[in-house]
């Protein structure tokens, strides 16, 4: 994040008093223009001197699968969450560095205590059914996701919440039952609706978004317009956005090189040289928040009580190989599961575990037991995995362990491995996470439904419990420190690599920002053609 | 007549209650459920057994059939689980776009496989006939979805005369709707263009081998009327059993196409509602499909009439 909107954010976050915001603004010799604008809430204007953007267009967004729905509170597909950003806003979004949150819907929020949050909202705002934006509709929207009979996947992000309050029409106050630090980014999954009781907001969707909803046409396109009124004036520059479902990787590449659309959700990444050669092609690339690694079933022979054997096997990851010829450069070795530019990232976890086969000896001397067959379970689903899993067989051979690749279907590898546990070790990648609790919490604390490994350690459960009620940055930090120098010394997985993401879209497009988790944000974007 | 089609349409019934209990079956023994894609992989076993009891998934299986069958004679397909949209909205949506793609695809593969077996037939054993059969060798065993992403490469991206991907109703102008249609249905017609070819070639040799056509040219009649008036007519009875039968194939083969081009069909609609576990979408359309299907091996057996006076049918 740039040393500017650092401060927009500290300022928003109430981190920093409006004084010494105009204080710093001034030291800083930023203009007046973007002074009002961070007073305002508004995200920060284009870079000076930039070209006026041009009105209207659509943008034709190729989307790499059929979305599962444009409920907010029940999708749970990526394509899902780009289609519906466009039209449902939350109270606060994440910022494009995926390290912090910034205002939406709420113009600025305060912590008075450790277990409470005061969101002040944003006056004026109304929904795209004309319905004024107020404290009743995060209350109804807030009830609608944790009413149990709706099964919204995102309840269990908000069970720490013991109680929502209306202060007046435009500010609400969230009580946690205890501190829970993670509760601003969790937050961002909260799209507010219009306090309508029974509309069906899959099929008829009403939101704040900068775009919103024209129709749903089955395997062709969903189709958004501009939202004339939508409360940033001006914005958005698009006069609509068209989504098309383009599932076959090969026909989705040529629909971009001969213009047929203009954005690409999703590329097969060895096709990314020959869009990068295309003068017609801008590829944005961006480190992000997907990750491999290679797990061990904490529970379960021969990886049980057998640090020595799971060491082995992380130093028999050929990493470099895997960056350049499986994944085509478009990665970089991973020891933990935060990205490196995260302000909790620890520096000294780097080559933590490498690729040396006789360092990996040495352990295996060591283990006990010491098992001359393993089985690893992956999907098709995500066919890096398997070619992940052949070059680990190849390394295992030259130390006598003959490993058994299992392939599995995506839903039968979740049963088997997440729900039942039926595994001795398992690749496979997970994506996301804004706030450092993302990262661990909910995979490494003992009897968490995603802790798929079953690795529980009372040390590192304590430790991920005080991170949780740390307020302060600096505390926290040095919290997650310790959790991952234990992670990589424990090492119930051994991290392979981050991904980049990937997004190819026409050079006609401008002012686009990526962000590592395949975010679209078109509020600013313009089409010069 | 009438008894004869009234005892197909009865045995009909019985072959979609079949296939309905087959696929429920099916789906029931694959593993993965629909509440854990609803509740994403978060949801704690508590959850997804409340939403599964929601869903009147606890129920014994014969009780979840029967409801879904009382519904359907009722003529409601239920809703999708995923997308709550209707299950026969989905269908009537996209069962006429996968029926055109298969039609067209049957056309271009009558239109090049059966004057390829003709020619094929009545110049045997000549340089023709060799490239013929050979090409027709290449379009049997070239796998469509392959063959469709070269045409892709070709047509769209070396010579742009062809959208790569998407659907075009009839709505914006039928040259924009063919020109939509046009590569889908050539890759789906080409294992079929090529396996009418070897079939009406191997037909018509038969055919041009009987008495009744040596008959025909000793009383002088002109080549082409003995091989396109007579000889054609009675070769064309095994071909057209093959094209019947096909069609069932060809909607299988329009799963991978649609995907390919992104063609808004039933196919796609149903690998994607497989891979969620939507049970009412994969069952309703493997009903409508199944029904289909059988209807034209009913419209077969009953072109055979027209096309050979001997063949009779009881009653």
């Amino acid at each position: 994040m740039s040393q500017v909107d650092r401060l927009a954010v500290d300022f928003w976050t109430g981190r920093l008093s409006r004084r010494a915001f105009l204080a710093r603004a001034a030291a800083l010799g930023l203009s007046a223009g973007f002074v009002a604008d961070v007073l305002a809430g508004r995200l920060p204007p284009a870079a000076a001197g930039a070209v006026e953007p041009r009105r209207g267009g659509t943008l034709r967004v190729a989307l790499d699968g059929e979305i599962d729905t444009i409920d907010p509170h029940k999708s749970v597909t990526i394509v899902g969450f780009q289609v519906y950003t466009q039209i449902y806003e939350g109270l606060v979004r994440a910022n494009p560095t995926l390290d912090g949150m910034v205002p939406l819907l709420a113009e600025r929020w305060e912590q008075p205590n450790p277990t409470t949050y005061v969101f002040h909202l944003r006056r004026g705002v109304r929904f795209h059914n004309g319905k004024e934006f107020k404290a009743e509709d995060v209350v109804f929207t807030f009830e609608r996701v944790m009413d149990q009979r709706f099964a919204s996947p995102r309840r269990p992000d908000f069970l720490p919440v013991k109680a929502l309050e209306v202060v007046n029409d435009y500010t609400v106050r969230f009580v946690m039952s205890a501190p829970f630090s993670p509760f601003i980014s969790k937050l961002e999954t909260l799209r507010i609706v219009p306090k309508l009781p029974g509309h069906d907001f899959a099929r008829q969707p009403i939101g704040t978004g900068p775009f919103q909803f024209v129709e749903w046409v089955s395997g062709q396109h969903i189709t958004l317009r501009r939202n004339n009124a939508y409360w940033q004036e001006s914005l958005p520059y698009l006069a609509g956005v068209q989504f098309r479902p383009i599932p076959e990787p090969a026909t989705r590449v040529v629909a971009l090189r001969t213009g047929d659309v203009d954005v690409l959700n999703a590329v097969p990444l060895k096709d990314v040289s020959t869009l990068e050669r295309d003068p017609k092609i801008k590829v944005y690339r961006q480190m992000g928040v997907v990750r491999d690694h290679l797990g061990f079933h904490m529970q379960r022979p021969p990886f049980q009580n057998n640090p020595n054997l799971r060491l082995a096997l992380a130093w028999a990851v050929d990493r470099k190989t895997i960056v350049d010829d499986i994944l085509f450069g478009h990665a970089k070795p991973a020891m933990v599961p935060i990205p490196e530019s995260h302000w909790a990232f620890n520096p000294k976890v780097r080559g933590a575990h490498g690729y040396d086969l006789d360092r990996a000896r040495r352990y295996l001397a060591e283990a006990n037991p010491r098992p001359s067959e393993i089985s690893v379970k992956v999907s098709p689903t995500y066919p890096d995995q398997i070619k992940m899993a052949e070059l680990l067989q190849a390394s295992l051979a030259q130390l006598g362990i003959r490993l058994n690749i299992v392939q599995l279907e995506w839903s039968t590898w979740i049963r088997e491995v997440v729900s039942q546990g039926n595994y001795e070790a398992e690749i496979v990648l997970i994506s996301g996470g804004i706030d450092p609790d993302d990262f661990f919490y909910q995979w490494l604390k003992s009897g968490q439904v995603f802790n798929i490994w079953r690795y529980a350690d009372p040390r590192m459960d304590e430790l991920l419990d005080r991170a949780r009620l740390a307020t302060s940055q600096r505390e926290r930090q040095a919290l997650y420190h310790q959790i991952q120098e234990k992670l990589v010394a424990d090492a119930p997985m051994t991290h392979i690599v981050y991904r980049e993401s990937v997004m190819p879209v026409t050079a006609d497009l401008r002012d686009f920002v990526m962000t590592g988790r395949y975010d679209m944000d078109f509020r600013r974007v313009w089409l010069a053609r | 007549m009438t008894r004869y089609l009234a005892g197909r349409l009865f045995h009909m019934v019985l072959v979609l209650c079949g296939i309905s209990v087959v696929v429920f079956v099916m789906l029931k023994l694959t593993p993965g459920d629909p509440a854990a894609t609803l509740l994403g992989v978060q949801a704690t076993p508590e959850e997804l057994a409340r939403v599964r009891r929601a869903m009147g998934l606890d129920r014994p299986w014969i009780v979840q059939f029967g409801l879904w069958l009382g519904r359907v004679l009722q003529g409601d397909l239920g809703v999708s689980y995923i997308s709550r949209k209707p299950v026969a909205e989905l269908i009537l949506t996209r069962f006429p776009v996968t029926l055109e793609l298969t039609l067209v695809a049957m056309l271009v593969a009558a239109a090049i496989g059966i004057p390829a077996g003709v020619i094929s037939a009545s110049r045997r054993y000549t340089g023709l006939d060799y490239s013929i059969t050979s090409l027709a060798l290449f379009g049997v065993s070239m796998p469509s979805f392959w063959f469709g992403i070269l045409l892709i490469l070709l047509f769209s991206l070396s010579l742009g005369w062809l959208p790569a991907s998407g659907y075009a109703p009839v709505a914006r102008g039928l040259g924009e709707h063919l020109r939509h249609l046009a590569m889908p249905a050539l890759s789906l017609g080409l294992f079929l263009a090529g396996s009418l070819a070897r079939f009406t070639r191997s037909s018509m040799v038969e055919t041009l081998a009987q008495d009744f056509i040596r008959t025909g040219r000793a009383k002088g009649l002109a080549e082409r009327v003995v091989v396109y008036k007579h000889a054609l007519k009675n070769a064309l009875i095994p071909t057209v059993t093959v094209l019947g039968l096909q069609f069932g194939f060809l909607m299988g083969g329009a799963v991978i196409i649609e995907q390919v081009f992104a063609y808004p069909g039933v196919g796609w609609l149903v690998l994607i509602a497989v891979s969620q576990r939507d049970y009412p979408v994969v069952q309703g359309v493997v009903l409508v499909v199944a029904a289909v299907f059988a209807l034209a091996n009913l419209l077969v057996d009953v072109a055979y009439t027209w096309l050979n006076p001997k063949i009779r049918y009881g009653g």
